[in-house]
């Protein structure tokens, strides 16, 4: 390790050690950053800039994302999920957030600062993240992303040592989020020097290699990192890039010397420059990919390997092969039993654990060096021989093939198909073991062996060589043996076994030959020439045999045998003997004219003819063909050739060389005839056999059963080799025929004579099944077959597609059988084709009913065929209506309830047919609840808007979700008004929409601060009668919905008016009273005082009698001043006493004219006029005596305070004003200040004037008696203009309609 | 120096006994009637305009009375100017009980006093000595 990255651990576990003190994270933060700065401002780090534009930076180091307040929302909770639960880098700038995946490519128009989160671990766990700031974002390149990983990872070891070392503990340590998946930090890290030697790797690293820093540190990384690996160009590139410092990302592919894995990893190499730009370092990130390949790529990935998991995995589990899946890793991802069997293991085991657990120790090499060269090239098939070790530790040897698959030219899985071979092997072993015992057998057919090398130098002679040939090992060994023992053709074998190359153990090749002994006798032997290894070297082992005894037999033999053909000469071929070496013509026969055409003495003459005579095209062939009659000694041949008279023939040739005693070729005899028609036939035969070979799939097996001939589709089909089928049992190749019984039935059959026809399974050479449409057909000879020929059609697709059809009809069955509902199918007529058994339940009934109608079902089950009539109108209904019907049914049950069954009617044509399907549903429970639902909601509805207060549902924007009868009573505006709001309401009415801001503000009041609105409504109706309504808002389910209610307290607000306004007049009244008893007091005073004054001077001084009568005077004058008071006094009180007075109607005019009596003589003296009118209303019912004593009293003040200079006009009027009678007294008299006096015009003893004499009592008692009858009286008066009195009534207090027109 | 008593009341009788009890208290006295306050009123402003005298003046202003109360002279006399005013103590004499019209007394700074009616001879001394 470096010292300065030492250093900086140092640094960074000083920092970590404080992040126990949560307390102080603020100023840790801080410390942090400033060390972070001095690191990248020191010489070491540098810039972490690629080159010239260095990019600077600012670190954050957050403990908690609460913390982190300059980001949005969307990448806070990125920040939450990638960065912190799965270990993401993250990048936030002004143009979003994104996770930063090692490729940016910043736009040059980005803004200028980004950010970037990368996590922090420890121990699997993180504890927070590093953030930098970088101030010009296009600038950042992976090298700042390796540097802030690099600096994590530290920070995450430091608090790994620190936790180990037990300094954190759970509860004083930060916050921990814990990691989802990965306990691992993903990336893995390694810091080199600038030579490449590994200073630092990070505990991710340390995990997935299973190095730890200790055993590395110092190594050079290419090492390290790429030991797995074969070179491969990207590879390469990576090493070259580590030496040249130059920045670069690849991907290998590795296998995971821990978990034996195959995967691939993303190497990152990031130089680390200085100020100067000199590279100071390198850090190395890298990371397993495979788990981020693309989606697209994984559900290729998917259905391939369906596909072939349907298509293979019934033949998985039957065959007796093993078939064992995994994938590129080496992760078993499926078995077959045969496998699981075998190895003693579930495969709930296997699933998930690596191949390599399987394999014996001793192929373990084998397969590894095998398995690394799956990956690099495609490689469809491989074969394949190593030993598995099984449960119980016992070795299972297997051979067989591999198949690797591959998606986009990557390999994802890899099918072995093994078959176990431990047995086959146990008997080689025991082959060997007996081959002593061969030896032996040997021994006794075999006189010699002599054991040579390639070449022929004889290596070993044993001791019946020596006996054969006279010579002992000594003499022999190192000699050519062919020469050794005179028998030049030796070599030609030799040469053959060369040429042919032919190195297999176990093939022969055998020759007799004339060979010399020792003392130089020729002896007849026959060689049998054995290529072998003995002892680690390519050998050959020469069996001899002595058998110049047979050759002389057999000298004999052709000797006799040319006699023979002597005499065929009357045969139709012609027969012919040449001798040699001088190819003179010695005989032929006659026959020969007949086939050629040309007199025998032509022959003769011409020793050429017959090669002349050869069809040009097959010339060639035949003159190559005889060449070989030296070596072969035989030939046989067929070619055309041209007769005498031009005519083209086929024939056959057969010639051997005849050999003399010394085994010299003396003669070549010959025998030829005409096969043009054979020829013909056969040329038939191979076109028919072409077209069938073509069209059809056949063979042919001889009376056994044993293969004769197949064609090439037939080893197609059976994904064997020709040679491997001809000769073998037709039993054989169809040893996987799934059913034995019926192979013997077919051969018991077509061995009787007769043509069997049938579907056969079986299982291809590769385990593959295959169906064959197949008819044997057997050829008699004698009542007994002679030959089979079986043609077959590959209908494993046909089978497939029938099975796949069978299949899914039986799943639609199921289906059908299961449906939680009545289905039924009937023809266009309506007659039963299917029943599922929902329907009816009897499968008897069921089977009975296909083909009969409802009707007949009705009869069968004896009740009333409405049920059937109401069927078939619904049919009809159906088939008017076209494609699709549906109906609700409903009966009782037998509880009596009503059963509700939706039935739906499909018209549905099929193959030409058109059918009825019919679907019933119980939907009772259904109907039942929507009933009860609508019970329930017309209930709720009926409380709601029954209710005698509005209630209404308004939505989130105050829009009407609801209003109830009483809010709006007009159905068409209350459905109008839904989704409308008050606005709408008072645009619809043309009222002012302030009550609607109002509502608006109440509403926004509630939404905001999530109280109950409580306000009080008045509305006045067109007779401008005030409502009162108490409205109420408040919101629920999180104020998305608001309630208003409206409740109507018009009632209660007017009696609380009412009552306002009765203790209003209370008090008044009692004022009124107080003032009352103050005035009487004073007035009463005024003379009881003066009296008392009187009193005292008259008693006390001795006054003239003058004064004492002027004092006399004055006390008389205060007593009778005392005696009016008291009458006043009385009057008032009568006036204030509780209307019980017998109410009558008055008439105003009368009334009126009553007045006017009383002052007929003033008003003639001083010219008074009084107008009246009382058209309008002319009476009011009440106490005579008051509305007398009104009268009175106005008209007495207008007369008494009217303008001296001007004729007094008193006008006096009844009539009807804002519902109230209105009685008018109007005068042009003196009028009154109303500015000074208004509070006291009705007051007891105000006066006004006081130059006329009044005792301020009159508009008192007006006022009192006016109000005494439920009255109210008002004044307007200007000075020098006249004063008008208003006398208002309510009609409820005159007790007179008021239409009264009295 | 010998004290002014002007009496403002519009009762009649009430002068008469004022007069004849003043004269009987203090001798020295001169004592004038107002039986309509804006006569009173109209003498101030002229007595004011004319002859600035520094004799001891004291008005004893009766409350009820039409067209122009005791309260409403107030006002008035208020107006008149300070060095004149400054010689005259006014006494609100009154039958009244009202409770009001006592506090509205009180309240008035120069309103020296509020008696009720009858006049008293020992009141009369108090105040006009």
């Amino acid at each position: 390790m470096t010292n300065d990255l030492l250093q900086l651990l140092t640094t960074v576990e000083d920092i970590v050690l404080k992040l126990r003190d949560v307390d102080r994270l603020d100023v840790l933060i801080k410390e942090l950053q400033q060390r972070f700065d001095q690191i990248i401002n020191s010489s070491h780090f540098g810039y972490m800039s690629n080159g010239p534009t260095p990019c600077k930076m600012k670190l954050y180091f957050e403990l908690a994302i609460t913390s982190i307040d300059n980001i949005d929302d969307a990448s806070r909770s990125l920040l939450r999920s990638q960065v912190f639960e799965n270990g993401d880098v993250l990048l936030v700038s002004d143009k979003g957030s994104d996770l930063f995946d090692g490729n940016l490519v910043p736009s040059s128009d980005a803004s200028n600062t980004a950010q970037l989160y990368v996590p922090v671990h420890a121990q699997g766990k993180l504890i927070g993240a590093f953030g930098i700031e970088c101030e010009e974002q296009k600038n950042i390149n992976s090298s700042h992303i390796a540097l802030l990983k690099l600096f994590s990872a530290i920070v995450g070891a430091c608090y790994l040592k620190l936790e180990l070392a037990g300094k954190i503990d759970q509860q004083t340590s930060v916050t921990i989020v814990p990691s989802k998946v990965e306990a691992l930090q993903k990336d893995q890290i390694i810091h080199t020097d600038r030579e490449g030697r590994i200073t630092w790797v990070n505990a991710s690293f340390e995990a997935y290699s299973g190095l730890s820093l200790r055993q590395i540190d110092g190594e050079y990384v290419d090492k390290i990192l790429f030991n797995q690996t074969t070179d491969t160009t990207e590879i390469q590139d990576l090493k070259d890039a580590i030496k040249q410092h130059k920045p670069l990302q690849g991907t290998i592919t590795n296998r995971n010397r821990v978990t034996a894995k195959l995967s691939n990893l993303s190497v990152q190499i990031n130089p680390v420059y200085n100020a100067l730009g000199e590279v100071v370092s390198l850090v190395i990130v890298q990371n397993e990919t495979s788990k981020r390949k693309p989606k697209a790529k994984s559900n290729e990935l998917l259905e391939e390997s369906s596909s072939k998991e349907i298509q293979y995995s019934e033949f998985l589990q039957t065959t007796n092969d093993f078939v064992v899946t995994y994938d590129s890793s080496g992760i078993i991802t499926c078995a077959n039993d045969a496998w699981l069997r075998k190895m003693k293991y579930r495969l709930k085991d296997v699933l998930g654990t690596n191949i390599f657990g399987y394999i014996h120790v001793e192929s373990q090499e084998h397969c590894l060096h095998f398995f690394n060269s799956l990956g690099k090239q495609e490689s469809p098939s491989l074969f394949v021989a190593y030993s598995l070790l099984d449960n119980d530790g016992k070795k299972v040897d297997v051979e067989g093939t591999v198949n690797c698959h591959y998606v986009n030219g990557q390999l994802v899985s890899i099918n072995s198909y093994l078959r176990d071979v431990t047995e086959l092997n146990a008997l080689n072993i025991k082959n060997q073991e007996g081959a002593q015992f061969i030896r032996s057998i040997l021994d006794a057919v075999v006189d010699a062996v002599v054991i040579t090398n390639t070449n022929g130098i004889i290596q070993q002679f044993d001791e019946k060589a020596t006996k054969l040939f006279g010579w002992n090992e000594a003499e022999a060994q190192g000699n050519q043996i062919a020469g050794f023992i005179g028998a030049p053709d030796l070599d030609n074998l030799f040469l053959k076994a060369h040429q042919q190359g032919d190195a297999r153990k176990g093939n022969y090749k055998s020759i007799d030959l004339i060979a010399y002994e020792k003392n130089g006798n020729a002896i007849n032997v026959s060689v049998t020439l054995v290529s072998a290894e003995i002892k680690d070297e390519p050998s050959f082992i020469c069996f001899f045999r002595d058998i110049s005894k047979r050759k002389s037999i057999e000298n004999d033999l052709i000797n006799s045998r040319l006699r023979i053909e002597r005499i065929m000469g009357s045969l139709s071929e012609s027969v012919w003997g040449v001798s040699l070496p001088g190819f003179q013509l010695e005989y032929i026969s006659e026959s020969v004219v007949e086939l050629y055409g040309y007199p025998i003495s032509d022959w003769y003459k011409n020793s050429n003819l017959w090669v002349d005579a050869i069809h040009p095209d097959d010339k060639e062939r035949v003159v190559a063909e005889y060449a070989m009659l030296y070596t072969n000694g035989e030939v046989y041949t067929e070619y055309r050739i041209f007769t005498a008279k031009k005519q083209v023939k086929w024939i056959y040739a057969r010639t051997k060389l005849v050999y003399d005693q010394q085994n010299k070729p003396i003669l070549m005899a010959g025998i030829s005839g005409d096969i043009t028609a054979k020829k013909a036939a056969d040329k038939m035969l191979s076109n028919y056999q072409k077209a069938i070979d073509s069209a059809t799939i056949f063979g042919i097996t001889d009376e056994k059963g044993n293969i004769i001939s197949v064609n090439d589709k037939y080893c197609e089909l059976t994904k064997h080799e020709c040679h491997e089928l001809v000769g073998a049992s037709i039993r054989t190749i169809n040893a996987n025929f799934a059913r034995d019984d019926d192979f013997n039935e077919m051969w018991g059959l077509v061995s009787s004579g007769k043509i069997w026809k049938g579907l056969i399974e079986n299982r291809a050479k590769d385990g593959a099944v295959y169906y064959a449409d197949t008819s044997i057909i057997p050829f008699m000879e004698q009542d007994s077959p002679a030959m089979y020929v079986f043609l077959c059609t590959d209908s494993t697709k046909i089978v497939a597609y029938k099975e796949m059809v069978e299949q899914q009809k039986l799943f639609y069955e199921t289906i059908l059988n299961n449906i939680p509902g009545n289905v039924s199918v009937f023809d266009y007529d309506g007659r039963y084709i299917y029943l599922n058994p929902n329907t009816v339940k009897d499968a008897a009934l069921r089977k009975w009913l296909v083909g009969k109608s409802n009707f007949d079902y009705c009869n069968y089950l004896g009740i009333s065929t409405d049920f059937a009539i109401r069927r078939e109108r619904e049919f009809n209904a159906l088939k008017q209506h076209g494609k699709y019907h549906s109906f609700i049914e409903i009966s009782k049950n037998e509880r009596e309830e009503d059963v509700y069954m939706k039935i739906d009617l499909i018209l549905y044509e099929n193959e030409g047919k058109q059918l009825i399907i019919s679907y019933a549903v119980d939907i009772t429970n259904i109907k039942n609840a929507e009933l009860e639902n609508v019970k329930l909601k017309s209930l709720h509805e009926n409380i709601l808007n029954n209710i005698p207060i509005d209630i209404a549902l308004f939505d989130h924007n105050h829009k009407y979700l609801f209003l109830n009868q009483h809010a709006i009573s007009n159905e068409e505006i209350r459905a109008w008004m839904i989704g409308k709001d008050d606005f709408d309401y008072a645009k619809l009415k043309g009222i002012s929409n302030e009550f609607a801001h109002k509502r608006r503000q109440e509403f926004q009041s509630v939404i905001t601060s999530d109280k109950v609105a409580y306000w009080l409504d008045v509305q006045e109706n067109k007779e401008g009668k005030k409502k009162y309504k108490e409205r109420r808002f408040h919101g629920f389910d999180n104020n998305k919905y608001v309630i208003g209610y409206g409740v109507d307290v018009t009632v209660e607000k007017e009696a609380s008016i009412e009552k306002e306004r009765v203790i209003e007049e209370l008090i008044r009244r009692n004022n009124d009273l107080e003032q009352f008893s103050y005035i009487i007091s004073h007035n009463l005073r005024l003379p009881v005082a003066n009296i008392m004054g009187i009193t005292d001077l008259l008693i006390s001084d001795n006054t003239d009698e003058e004064l004492r009568l002027e004092f006399l005077n004055g006390l008389q004058h205060s007593v009778k001043q005392l005696d009016g008071v008291i009458c006043d006094l009385n009057h008032i009180l009568g006036s204030r006493k509780e209307v019980n007075d017998r109410k009558e109607i008055v008439v105003f005019k009368a009334l009126m004219d009553k007045v006017i009596e009383n002052f007929s003589y003033f008003m003639e003296q001083e010219q008074i006029v009084i107008h009246y009118n009382f058209e309008e209303y002319k009476a009011i019912k009440t106490v005579p005596a008051f509305i007398y004593s009104v009268f009175i009293n106005l008209i007495t003040n207008s007369i008494k305070y009217r303008q001296l200079n001007v004729p007094l006009l008193i006008e006096v009027n009844s009539y009807i004003s804002d519902n109230k009678l209105v009685l008018s007294f109007k005068d042009n008299g003196m009028g009154i200040d109303l500015s000074k006096h208004k509070d006291h015009i009705f007051g007891l003893y105000k006066r006004f004037h006081s130059k006329i004499a009044g005792k301020g009592m009159g508009l008192y008692m007006v006022k009192s008696q006016v109000e005494s009858m439920g009255g109210s009286i008002s004044v307007v008066s200007e000075v020098n203009v006249g004063t008008e009195f208003l006398i208002e009534f309510g009609f409820d207090k005159i007790g007179l309609p008021q239409n009264s027109k009295l | 120096m010998n004290v002014k008593v002007y009496i403002v009341d519009d009762d009649k009788l009430n002068n008469l006994l004022g007069v004849h009890l003043i004269r009987k208290t203090v001798e020295t006295a001169e004592v004038k009637c107002f039986e309509y306050p804006a006569e009173a009123l109209k003498y101030f402003y002229q007595m004011s305009q004319e002859d600035m005298t520094d004799q001891p003046n004291v008005i004893l202003l009766d409350i009820n009375m039409p067209e122009i109360s005791g309260w409403d002279f107030l006002v008035e006399f208020e107006q008149l100017p300070v060095e004149f005013k400054k010689h005259f103590d006014i006494y609100m004499v009154t039958s009244s009980i009202d409770p009001q019209d006592r506090r509205r007394a009180d309240a008035i700074d120069f309103i020296k006093g509020f008696i009720s009616k009858p006049l008293k001879a020992d009141i009369l001394k108090s105040i006009l000595q």
